[in-house]
């Protein structure tokens, strides 16, 4: 990481993981919820009423649009060239071990030290105040 | 409609087995909406309205398709619902940002486990618990589809370039992927700013959700 400090090193992990949020390839969820997902505008619910309309009858009577066919075998494909268990959220990259030199290292175990202290500190707190 | 009104997995999978051809009306009947919804989440709002219809109705299509084929296996059928829906999302929404329809994944996971390693970000991401990890991953999704419209724009580009970004460090990329989204010539000077202010804005929020490790250098 020549060029880069040690404050834009900071930097640069927390765009990467707000990419990896954005980019993450986990595995299809099998529920989803609903109320977490962006709403339609009216103008994206009018068009989808208007290809709603007698879909069924049409796909079940196979008279759907060759070209959109040939269009939807290409889409189907994944997008992505790796496979999914390149990424997914716990292998995209964000649980690599890392290839760090010692004195990072030490600086780093030191960090870990603080964080945990700090999250114990946190629950305890949290205990204190539901008892409260 | 409200998730415990939608059909169950297991009623989707019974119809399923019983006729695929009611199976297919009942998820045009009652998840289309949903579908929709789904496909914006996954293309990040990019796609016009009638591009949006595009991607259900393919999705549906594909899905008609999918069942059909011979060795199919019904098991947990929304798993496969949902994973068209974001292969199709994703692929016009790259299609839409004039991206490669297959994303080099490799490098991106690569760029971004360069990254991370070594900094205290990196370790804070690490000590979060699973159910922390994907709510923080659900928070920049939501921060991101209510920023102004140039910050989101910003955003859905740096995003999209991240890995190449990183790799040639040629800003010109991420302006022409602002400038397929936004529809006009976008110059570097611009779109880098609009990606600071959004970044920013970004991490203060994901600070006020309890990520305190992503606020700001400067705040």
């Amino acid at each position: 990481m020549t060029g880069v400090n040690g404050g834009d090193r900071e930097e640069r992990a927390k765009e990467a993981l707000i990419v990896s949020a954005l980019r993450r390839d986990d595995h299809p969820d099998e529920q989803v919820d609903v109320d977490r997902l962006p709403k339609l505008t009216e103008e994206e619910e009018r068009a989808l009423e208007s290809f709603a309309a007698n879909f069924i009858e049409r796909l079940m009577a196979g008279e759907m649009d060759l070209a959109l066919r040939h269009r939807t075998n290409e889409q189907r494909e994944r997008p992505d060239s790796e496979p999914a268990a390149a990424a997914g959220a716990a292998g995209f990259g964000l649980d690599r071990a890392e290839e760090i030199d010692e004195e990072t290292k030490a600086e780093l175990e030191e960090q870990r030290k603080k964080i945990v202290e700090r999250k114990e500190g946190e629950k305890e707190a949290d205990g204190e105040a539901d008892r409260a | 409609m409200p998730t415990e009104q939608l059909p169950t997995q297991e009623e989707m999978e019974y119809l399923l087995r019983d006729d695929p051809r009611d199976f297919i009306a009942a998820l045009h009947e009652y998840f289309t909406k949903v579908l929709a919804r789904y496909i914006k989440r996954w293309s990040w709002g990019v796609l016009d309205p009638h591009e949006l219809a595009d991607a259900c109705q393919e999705t549906l299509l594909g899905i008609w398709e999918r069942v059909q084929e011979p060795g199919f296996d019904p098991e947990c059928p929304l798993r496969m619902v949902y994973g068209i829906a974001r292969n199709i999302a994703v692929t016009m929404r790259r299609r839409k940002l004039g991206r490669r329809v297959r994303a080099n994944q490799e490098a991106v996971v690569n760029a971004v486990a360069a990254d991370l390693s070594g900094t205290t970000v990196g370790l804070e991401w690490r000590l979060l618990l699973p159910e922390e990890r994907r709510e923080f991953q659900q928070a920049v999704e939501e921060i991101i589809a209510c920023l102004p419209e140039r910050q989101r724009m910003a955003a859905q580009a740096f995003a999209e370039t991240y890995e190449e970004l990183r790799e040639r460090d040629k800003y010109r990329l991420l302006a022409a992927a602002m400038s397929a989204i936004s529809g006009k010539m976008e110059d570097v000077a611009t779109v880098k700013s609009a990606w600071r202010f959004a970044r920013e804005t970004i991490q203060e929020k994901l600070a006020q959700r309890g990520f305190g490790f992503m606020k700001g250098k400067d705040r």
